[in-house]
């Protein structure tokens, strides 16, 4: 049962099963018409059952369990026959017949009981007729308006008794009437019969209040005018009138002079008549069942409702205190309906379920697929977390195992080796992007950074490398640092960075176009870091030149930094492709200070929409970026497809789909020829089409920061040449990450920045180990995107191709068999889960039928888009 | 006329608010972007002040809203909570405590963008029906407010 003090029928429930109630109103049905019959053919016998019986009687039953009448009534088991039988016109009552109706039954009530001793009491067949005509009224008030509206909860003369005298029954017996309810009455009593009578009284429509009120006042002066009075005729209906109106006339005086409120008077009244009745009908009712007036039997009736009574203003004088207390709590609020949902809700979350949970220290507990990422399961749930390379190499989203270690996916070198790098103990610590959820775990976002974990390394370093300057503080000078410090503790280390901060996950800067935390939580290093490794580092300080001859770096802030080794890691700088006036109108996006700026220019001017040359993983980036920040974004490819080099037509083009459905609007086959300033940026292209803009952002690549190496006289390429150790064309000088070219390949790519960088370190401090090549990984994280793409995009010779297309969902996956059938390329678009083991495979060049996401696409006789070349 | 006693719409089996007219296919795409949160009682499930603009769908369960103004209120499934605070992104109002064990499916702003960007049908029918349910509340407050506000 509810626990509010007002339940309504609907919130009730009932211990009668609603076809008891039927059976019971199909035998008062009868039982009436039977009665009926009776007073016909046996009068005195009918009269008794009837008028010493009955009706003394129903008061008991409507003061303790009015729902029992109200359920079993013959009266509206008629009225609603109509509606079980779909007879019915179900018309809403119009507002004529809602007003007068109460008047009507109240009236039609008190001329009846007027009427009794001249009419009724002593005709069985006129008591017959008054029976029969309500049957009828009430059949007729069900076959015309909508559920009770027409007799039962408007017209009937009983109601104004059973609403007074019901409204805090000691037994609650819910409605089993009315499913579904039709809201046909306003201030149903069935509906909610503890609140109806105080809802009337409380009505902002007067005359609701004013029936009720009437009635309870003129109720006691018609039970006592009705047992006392003894004329007849007319004069006994004037002087049961004048018994009435001075019961009427007392309440309103009680009322307003007193400031007595209505509900108590109405309960007073009530309760007065109440007692009043039985004092003279329980001889009446004696008589009716045992024959004659017993004393025994008449004066425990009369105790007994007295003692019913006092209970019961108890019980109602409570009720309206909380009927107050509901109203100023509620305040006549809008009630809310909740939204409902569907059967196919149900259905389609079973077949969704998730098979592990995540627990974050915050107490959320995420269910999801086994084998998601720690960081997809915590960007999904809307957590401030950072994310990088999402290949365990930056260290942008360390997190905290505090327990269910053991139900994540095993911890690769990469991912160790970086924890390391942070300090974080492997042994508690995870990367959020490289442990995948295979079971129950809780994670804290935050790490514990109270214990040091500086792992040692057994190394026979050289002792005649005393001083190493690293140029470059990005994530290939600050590994290479890192290692370095680890195989060779007594070296001194210079680190000098042109940018004013230390490492930070550059991975991440869109996020400061778009965000509004700008650094915080981008940097990957603690501040006290190059302390405590005992790295000199030296920020927002320039590389003037390099005396390779004299082994020395001449800083332009005048000091001068011996050398017996040097690394350069001086990384990339976007391209700026020679366009007329793309320097004076143009941004790029390589550093936290390009986006930072961006960011400002676009709140300063008020920026709305934006253009973004190039199509590639920066461009995509770039836009998405700014889509974030709330500017129309328009992206230019010179090619055929989004990300030409990293992914084919098929996965470019539905990569475009999807950007098109964010509302980033992607054209391609533009190239920019010329960008022209102005209160607008013009960007003029080659097809002779001039888009306006407010922002213009440029994401033509990176190229490598050569400047230095090649006013040193290194040999450069594309970047700078390096052999197998990677080794310059000058052996004191080593190059990592960016700017470094191996066997023709420049990367631009953190893992294999860091793969490198660790080698250096090794050599650098007097090792021989060997560089291989990196197979390069490609990932995209704009929102729901999940592009990975890795090795090849195309068969070799003698290879082949096999993919999965699905326009509907935009998902697509391929791999790239080499002439031998192992994978040597996969793109996939929309399959998070199978990106690890995927790039994996292509790393390893195993099988495809080893790699369980690829077995599907790859089957021994099936239907794939293979294509062999 | 909306009164806290005479709800006469309580007990109504109306067709779904909320995407009604969708498949089980509709709704697994759905599910496929959002997160599964597993409660028991006296979890917090949503927190008064957040400001997580997420639309939540209870699928099982009983949750109860404590704090704010009016009387406490039960949110029992299958419905929808938070469909105001996933539009205007404002502090929610109360705090949700669970009441019985239960399901939530969070669809988060990033859920829903990546949604949009998969099936914009289905996005747009889920805005669609919010904006309904929103405005039948709006006409609802009009005329108990007996002003013109919508």
């Amino acid at each position: 049962m509810s626990a509010k003090p007002f339940p309504n029928y609907l919130e009730l429930t009932g211990r009668v099963p609603p076809g008891v109630w039927r059976v019971v109103r199909v035998a008062t049905v009868a039982a009436s018409i039977g009665l009926c019959v009776l007073l016909v053919v046996d009068p005195q016998d009918g009269l008794r059952l009837w008028w010493r019986v009955t009706v003394p009687l129903l008061p008991l039953i409507w003061f303790l369990a009015p729902g029992v009448w109200r359920n079993s009534c013959p009266l509206s088991a008629t009225n609603q026959a109509p509606r079980i039988l779909k007879l019915t016109r179900g018309w809403t009552a119009p507002d004529w017949f809602r007003a007068a109706a109460p008047v009507v039954g109240m009236t039609a009530f008190f001329a009846i009981v007027i009427l009794r001793p001249s009419t009724f009491d002593h005709h069985g067949p006129a008591t017959a007729a008054l029976i029969a005509s309500a049957l009828v009224l009430a059949f007729l008030g069900g076959l015309l308006l909508k559920g009770k509206s027409g007799w039962c909860s408007s017209i009937c003369p009983l109601l104004p008794v059973q609403r007074m005298y019901g409204q805090t029954p000691l037994v609650a017996v819910p409605n089993a009437h009315c499913r579904p309810c039709v809201g046909c009455t306003k201030n149903c009593y069935d509906f909610n019969p503890r609140v109806a009578h105080l809802a009337d009284l409380h009505d902002e429509d007067p005359r609701w209040g004013l029936n009720r009120k009437f009635f309870a006042g003129a109720f006691p002066g018609l039970v006592y005018g009705f047992n006392t009075v003894d004329s007849t005729g007319w004069v006994h209906a004037r002087d049961m009138l004048v018994a009435m109106a001075v019961g009427a006339g007392s309440f309103t005086a009680l009322e307003v002079g007193l400031r007595i409120s209505a509900p108590k008077l109405a309960a007073a009244y009530a309760g007065a008549a109440l007692n009043l009745f039985y004092w003279w009908a329980a001889p009446v009712l004696s008589t009716g069942l045992l024959g004659s007036s017993q004393p025994a039997f008449v004066w425990p009736l009369r105790a007994v409702v007295l003692v019913l009574t006092a209970d019961w203003l108890r019980r109602t004088v409570r009720a309206e205190s909380d009927y107050h207390e509901e109203l100023v709590r509620n305040g006549r609020m809008l009630t809310i309906r909740p939204v409902s949902l569907g059967a196919e809700a149900a259905a389609a979350a079973a077949r969704t379920s998730g098979e592990a949970a995540l627990t974050f220290d915050d107490g959320d507990r995420v269910e999801v697929a086994a084998g998601a990422s720690v960081l997809e399961v915590a960007e999904g749930a809307g957590k401030s977390i950072e994310a990088g390379c999402r290949m365990g190499v930056c260290g942008a989203d360390p997190v905290c195992v505090r327990s269910g270690g053991e139900n994540l996916s095993p911890m690769g070198a990469d991912e160790r080796a970086t924890l390391e790098r942070l300090g974080l103990s492997p042994e508690c610590h995870r990367l959020a992007c490289s442990a995948r959820v295979e079971g129950p775990a809780e994670i804290s976002l935050t790490p514990d950074r109270s214990v040091v974990h500086t792992p040692a390394v057994a190394f026979e370093f050289d002792p005649e490398v005393r001083r190493v300057v690293i140029v470059g503080n990005g994530i290939a000078g600050v590994t290479t640092a890192d290692h370095l410090r680890r195989r060779h503790p007594e070296v001194e280390i210079d680190v000098v960075a042109a940018e004013p901060h230390t490492l930070y996950n550059r991975m991440g800067i869109s996020r400061l176009i778009y965000g509004r935390s700008a650094m915080i939580g981008l940097h990957l290093l603690p501040d006290e870091w190059y302390d405590e490794h005992r790295i000199t580092c030296w920020l927002n300080t320039r590389v003037a030149r390099i005396d390779r001859g004299a082994r020395s770096v001449h800083l332009a802030t005048g000091e001068e930094l011996p050398y017996d080794r040097l690394v350069l890691a001086t990384g990339s700088e976007a391209r700026r492709p020679p366009i007329p006036g793309l320097d004076h109108n143009g941004f790029v996006l390589r550093s936290s200070a390009d986006a930072v700026a961006i960011r400002q220019f676009c709140q300063v001017n008020g920026a709305r929409t934006a253009v973004v040359a190039g199509g590639g993983l920066l461009g995509v980036e770039a836009a998405y970026a700014l889509h974030k920040l709330g500017l129309g974004v328009t992206i230019l490819e010179r090619g055929p497809w989004l990300l030409g080099r990293q992914v084919d037509a098929a996965a470019g083009d539905l990569l475009g789909t999807y950007l098109h459905n964010l509302g980033i609007e992607v054209q391609l086959g533009a190239a920019v020829a010329e960008v022209r300033g102005g209160e607008r940026t013009e960007v003029v292209l080659e097809d002779g089409r001039v888009l306006d803009s407010d922002v213009f952002l440029v994401a033509a690549g990176v190229q490598a920061a050569t400047g230095l190496a090649v006013a040193a006289g290194l040999e450069t390429d594309r970047g700078v040449l390096v052999d197998d150790h990677l080794r310059t064309s000058d052996p004191a000088v080593f190059a990592v990450g960016d700017v470094a070219e191996y066997g023709g390949e420049h990367f631009g790519l953190w893992p294999a920045a860091v793969q490198q960088a660790e080698i250096c370190a090794e050599n650098v401090a007097g090792g021989d180990r060997t560089y291989t090549g990196h197979t390069p990984v490609t990932l995209l994280k704009v929102v729901g995107v999940d592009l990975a793409s890795a090795g090849l995009t195309a068969a070799p010779t003698g290879g082949s191709e096999h993919a999965s297309l699905d326009l509907d969902e935009l998902r697509y996956k391929k791999v790239v068999l080499d002439a031998d059938g192992r994978v040597c390329g996969a793109i996939l678009l929309g399959h998070p889960g199978d990106g690890p083991a995927v790039i994996e495979a292509v790393r390893n060049r195993l099988e495809p039928g080893s790699v369980g996401a690829l077995r599907e696409l790859v089957p021994e006789h099936g239907d794939s888009l293979e294509v062999a070349v | 006329m909306s009164d806290p006693f005479f709800d006469y719409t309580a007990g109504q089996q109306g067709p779904p608010d909320f995407l009604g007219d969708r498949s089980e296919d509709d709704w697994a795409a759905l599910f496929e972007h959002t997160e599964v949160r597993r409660f028991v009682p006296g979890d917090q499930v949503i927190r008064k002040g957040a400001t997580d603009r997420s639309l939540d769908l209870l699928l099982v369960g009983t949750l109860r809203a404590i704090g704010g103004r009016g009387a406490a209120r039960d949110f029992v499934a299958p419905t929808v909570v938070g469909e105001v605070a996933f539009f205007d992104g404002g502090a929610r109002t109360k705090t949700l405590v669970a009441v019985t064990e239960g399901e939530i499916r969070r669809l988060t702003p990033a859920g829903f963008e990546a949604l949009s960007a998969r099936r914009p049908d289905l996005a747009r029918a889920i805005l669609l029906d919010l904006g309904r349910v929103i405005a039948r509340r709006l006409r609802a407050a009009d005329e108990l407010l007996g002003e013109d506000i919508g």
